[in-house]
């Protein structure tokens, strides 16, 4: 589980992240101390840092660039000033990314995937269903003998119903993880591409692999 | 200045130099004088008097006219007094005082307003930023404890983050500072990050999108672009009608390229659409349905005008919003 560190004076906020992020499949790990908060932050073992520019007791851009030459970290910035100018000088202090408050959790969710997605070389990570492996570094599916080429859409559908294995996934919820990771597909082409999933499923021998659910949504069992 | 005009004001040493000439006229006839010498010293005196008249106007003359013809070629008409003609006459002078402390005056109260502009900017932006962090509080808040409630709740706060940025864009177009930076941007992903902010209205109103040819660099200012983005797809997607869809498209041209909003809404009556981008016009539209205040678009042309962009808006079924980045008005404008 990858490990979060929240750097963020407002306690309200501090809390209500790390409920966010726990609930998101995430360890959430929190700063309540801004006397030493460099030290503080490089004492924690984080895969990721949200670091809100505003902390007490320190300019946060300067932090950043201290930070980035001791620790190869991403942190992705967290301002309520949102002007091309603060985009630009947080991008030159060494930030990874950098989000404007008040941010949509999703897209902050969606911010922090993209950015640790960028940080792992994941070539080789792959998830397994019965004798099949997807590969999401190259798009495809992989059986013992072919390789069969999945469209963005159709990875981004199967790999989303393959992590929720065993629930029932309804259709809002998929378009809207779709159009969290900039897919804006509707209604129409949603069915389209499950077909055509389901489709090159079976043509691998993997027949019924998604279930449809009556007025429920989809499942993977 | 009429040799008229300048007569009339002049009316009173005219009515006492011919009294004088009656007068003395009166007490030479009196004394018996020869004709001839009355006439002649009669002469002198209206001849010197005269000579003196048109001397004094042609000397006034001169100086009003250059002044006037400078104040029409001078840009900022406040600072005649620093450019006026050579001063011949005493009035000349007091003018050019008077001109030099009421200029002084009004330039000290302007630059007071502008002090408080500033002041009030800088408040307004510092207010814009502290918001923000309640409202992030309770989206989050909102998030980690989701239900019908919440929801509603959250629908709100999206408005109030729109107003609280209107306020935000409204001071920054109403000064003259420049904070904005013009790059090359990918209209793609500035387009898609304002599709994304209306993620749930797209898929609970069930509006079909339509995005093409968006992987194409203007230049422009990201945060500004969006917000005007934000205007126009906040208007379409207000505005919707049965299958409701919007097309969002790029269109590469020879001197400029254009990003096109179409959608099939309700579209703008043309009455109305003439004064769409007028300050607080809400057109009948606005009136009849919705709380519209008026400013979304005004801001938009605004807005658009500062960073050298071309807004229209046409509207026959459904309602076409195009924005013009010309390629070459920012190397133009470093020429100059």
């Amino acid at each position: 589980m990858k490990n979060i560190l929240i750097i963020e004076d407002e306690e309200k906020i501090r809390e209500e992240l790390k409920n966010f992020l726990e609930n998101n499949g995430y360890k959430a790990s929190l700063i309540t101390n801004f006397e030493n908060t460099e030290e503080e932050i490089l004492k924690t073992n984080a895969d990721l840092i949200l670091l809100d520019i505003n902390i007490p007791n320190q300019n946060g851009m300067y932090l950043c660039k201290e930070l980035r030459k001791q620790i190869k970290t991403p942190i992705i910035i967290v301002t309520s000033r949102n002007t091309e100018i603060d985009e630009l000088l947080c991008m030159n202090y060494g930030a990874d990314d950098f989000i404007t408050k008040p941010y949509n959790p999703q897209i902050l969710l969606a911010h922090i995937e993209a950015v640790l997605k960028r940080f792992t070389p994941n070539a080789n990570t792959y998830i397994t269903y019965q004798n099949i492996k997807v590969i999401p570094a190259k798009s495809v599916i992989k059986t013992e003998t072919e390789e069969t080429p999945l469209s963005k859409n159709e990875l981004k559908i199967f790999t989303y119903l393959l992590n929720k294995r065993g629930i029932i996934v309804s259709r809002y919820e998929l378009m809207d993880y779709l159009w969290n990771s900039e897919v804006f597909i509707d209604d129409n082409t949603l069915t389209v591409n499950i077909t055509r999933l389901r489709k090159k499923l079976e043509d691998i021998g993997l027949e019924n692999v998604i279930e449809t659910r009556r007025g429920q949504g989809y499942i993977i069992l | 200045m009429k040799f008229i005009d300048y007569l009339k004001d002049k009316i009173l040493p005219l009515i006492l130099v011919n009294l004088l000439v009656i007068i003395i006229f009166l007490i030479l006839f009196a004394l018996k004088c020869n004709g001839w010498i009355i006439f002649d010293i009669i002469f002198l005196i209206y001849l010197s008097f005269t000579i003196s008249l048109i001397f004094d106007y042609y000397k006034r003359k001169t100086f009003y006219n250059k002044t006037l013809k400078l104040l029409e070629n001078i840009d900022n008409q406040n600072l005649i007094h620093e450019i006026l003609p050579s001063i011949t006459f005493i009035d000349a002078k007091i003018l050019k005082d008077i001109l030099y402390k009421t200029n002084k005056y009004k330039i000290e109260r302007i630059n007071e307003y502008k002090y408080k502009q500033e002041n009030f900017k800088e408040y307004i932006e510092m207010w814009v930023h502290e918001i923000k962090t309640p409202i992030a509080s309770a989206m989050l808040t909102i998030y980690n404890n989701q239900s019908k409630l919440s929801d509603d709740i959250k629908t709100e706060l999206d408005k109030i983050e729109d107003y609280i940025q209107q306020v935000l864009f409204y001071t920054k177009s109403e000064t003259a500072n420049k904070d904005y930076i013009i790059k090359k941007v990918s209209l793609e992903s500035i387009v898609n990050k304002i599709i994304l902010k209306h993620k749930g209205d797209f898929l609970l109103k069930k509006i079909t999108l339509e995005l093409k040819d968006l992987n194409i660099e203007v230049n422009t200012d990201t945060k500004w672009l969006e917000f005007i983005l934000d205007q126009i797809i906040n208007n379409s997607i207000k505005y919707t009608e049965e299958n409701p869809k919007i097309e969002i498209y790029a269109k590469q041209n020879k001197n400029d390229i254009k990003l096109i909003i179409k959608d099939n809404g309700i579209g703008i009556i043309p009455n109305d659409l003439p004064r769409v981008f007028d300050k607080g016009f809400t057109g009948t539209n606005g009136r009849k349905k919705y709380n519209s205040t008026g400013i979304g678009l005004y801001l938009t042309k605004k807005l658009c005008d500062k960073l050298g962009h071309q807004i229209n808006i046409a509207s026959e079924k459904g309602t076409e919003a195009t924005i013009t980045f010309p390629l070459s008005s920012y190397t133009n404008d470093l020429k100059k």
